[in-house]
């Protein structure tokens, strides 16, 4: 019980610090925060304004402006998975970081209780900054918090399916060396296929049933639905079943692979990655 | 010296082909970005409206405008990518202090940069543009993707001395990628490649008049609609030359002045 115990606050202690190191060098130290707003935002309305011309002029900009917002909300989310979690191996191995953390005798999962916070900081400024931009360049998103609960539970649940991404994609540069090419196409493919931006519902049926077999598919329905932006396309409660049963098994598994990446790392030795 | 450039060509060509044949997800990638884009936006705005309402509204296929217009984006920012991204990436791995005493001409060697990938990414549009071309167009549209391809290599070329400017504004501030990731979503939103010029708001369009690119894609644009080069296309593809030229002083300078501060201050490693 006192090892446990031990070994709880020890954990703690490391998200602690993680926490503190990741707070001071990306958001406090980092001038980049303003200009990398600036780019988002940039990049935002590139995307948003030739999505924009699609639109139906019958349904009110408001509903247009929610599906974008949501599309945003979904897209940033994985795009902190790919860059910030994933990636993070890349660069814990480039600057000899993850060596120590190995010699430590520490998991380098641990890491991650720090950075996850810090990433989270950084997507609540990138939401809320995406909200503005939607709002100048569309309209005022019809958004509405239709069950405050069911919105913490999808969006905790997106949170495990996105983790367990970036642990599977971080296993892969850590067993085969790193393919920015691979995680690029991933992270523009992945929400696009499987439901990230659309609704199930007005998807094709092929791409639907696709969009069904993967763990990503349920929390972007189940936040919709919280939002008040579009009805899943099954019932909500089943929805959340096989959601939070699908996102911890995959959790179960990605946290599998990346030990065994880790095993595997210390029978070969860590490889010197490029980005491409 | 048109030997010495032919030279310094043949050489970063070697340099780009030797990393695309080791590594082959680069060429994975190449070829599968602009139908990845394509998809992206003609999805996500079909699940808001269909595509006939981006019809009325432009005048073209969404398919084919967005196929164009990603592969557009590539090649017009060929230049500009590689000399920015080039001497950033040798200041950060410490290769720039060999660069920069070696006698070849700083200004000749951002030029060559870029031949290479263009040339690359003319398999690109062959691999992009002409099988959606083909689909949707049929014969005439093979023909069509060439001309495409064709006024994008020229679009990337009338656009690579103010894409030097802004590679010099980026080396010279210091800021790399952060610099970087305001001014390249910056061009592609001022030269029109996803959202035409013409629907831009007055001031902003005003103001693309100076951009080449956005002159060359617009001629590109409206050859999508019209299937053929008018007298107002031609203009703009001569307004584009005409700018390209007015830089051409400017951007020597800018890649001096660089050039200037590096030896003075010397390189950071």
């Amino acid at each position: 019980m006192t090892a446990l115990f031990n070994r709880l606050v020890e954990a703690a202690r490391i998200a602690w610090v993680s926490f503190k190191l990741y707070t001071v060098s990306d958001i406090i130290r980092g001038k980049s925060g303003i200009i990398s707003l600036a780019g988002i935002s940039l990049w935002l309305i590139l995307i948003i304004l030739p999505v924009s011309l699609f639109a139906n002029p019958q349904i009110g900009l408001g509903r247009v402006a929610a599906f974008i917002f949501g599309g945003i909300l979904v897209f940033n989310v994985y795009s902190v998975a790919t860059w910030d979690w994933a990636w993070e191996i890349r660069k814990l191995i480039n600057y000899n970081v993850l060596e120590h953390l190995i010699a430590s005798g520490k998991s380098p999962l641990m890491v991650y209780l720090g950075l996850i916070p810090v990433s989270l900081i950084w997507l609540l400024m990138i939401i809320i900054l995406g909200y503005g931009v939607v709002n100048v360049f569309v309209a005022q998103p019809e958004i509405v918090i239709s069950d405050l609960k069911l919105l913490i539970l999808a969006f905790t649940l997106l949170i495990i399916v996105v983790l367990s991404y970036a642990l599977v994609l971080a296993s892969t540069i850590l067993i085969s060396g790193t393919s920015g090419a691979i995680v690029e196409i991933f992270s523009w493919v992945l929400p696009l296929a499987t439901g990230g931006f659309i609704p199930l519902s007005l998807m094709p049926e092929s791409l639907r049933t696709l969009a069904l077999l993967t763990p990503f598919s349920y929390p972007a329905e189940l936040l919709r639905k919280a939002l008040n932006i579009y009805e899943p396309i099954l019932p909500t409660n089943t929805m959340f079943i096989i959601g939070y049963i699908y996102g911890l098994a995959f959790l179960t598994f990605s946290i599998t692979l990346f030990k065994l990446g880790i095993r595997k790392t210390l029978k070969e030795g860590l490889k010197t990655l490029s980005a491409w | 010296m048109l030997k010495r450039f032919i030279s310094l060509v043949r050489a970063e060509y070697m340099f780009v082909a030797a990393e695309i044949i080791r590594r082959k997800t680069i060429l994975f990638a190449l070829i599968l970005w602009p139908y990845i884009i394509m998809a992206f936006i003609v999805l996500l705005g079909s699940s808001m409206g269909t595509m006939s309402y981006f019809q009325q509204k432009t005048g073209a296929n969404p398919i084919l405008f967005f196929i164009t217009g990603s592969f557009l984006l590539i090649v017009s920012l060929i230049f500009f990518d590689e000399i920015s991204s080039r001497f950033w990436y040798d200041e950060f791995i410490g290769t720039l202090p060999y660069i920069m005493i070696a006698p070849t001409s700083k200004t000749m060697l951002a030029l060559a940069m870029g031949f290479p990938r263009l040339i690359i990414n003319i398999l690109v549009g062959l691999s992009s543009l002409i099988p959606v071309y083909f689909i949707l167009k049929s014969f005439p549209g093979l023909v069509e993707a060439l001309i495409v391809i064709a006024l994008s290599i020229f679009s990337a070329l009338t656009f690579s001395t103010l894409a030097i400017i802004f590679s010099s504004l980026v080396l010279i501030s210091g800021g790399g990628w952060r610099v970087l990731s305001i001014i390249r979503p910056l061009i592609m939103l001022i030269s029109g490649v996803l959202y035409p010029r013409f629907l831009l708001p007055l001031t902003i369009k005003f103001f693309t008049i100076i951009f080449p690119l956005a002159n060359s894609v617009e001629a590109i644009q409206l050859f999508l609609v019209q299937e053929g080069l008018t007298a107002y296309s031609l203009m703009l593809l001569g307004l584009a030359t005409a700018l390209a030229l007015l830089y051409a002083p400017v951007s020597i300078r800018s890649l001096r002045i660089w050039e200037h501060r590096i030896l003075i201050k010397g390189a950071k490693t």
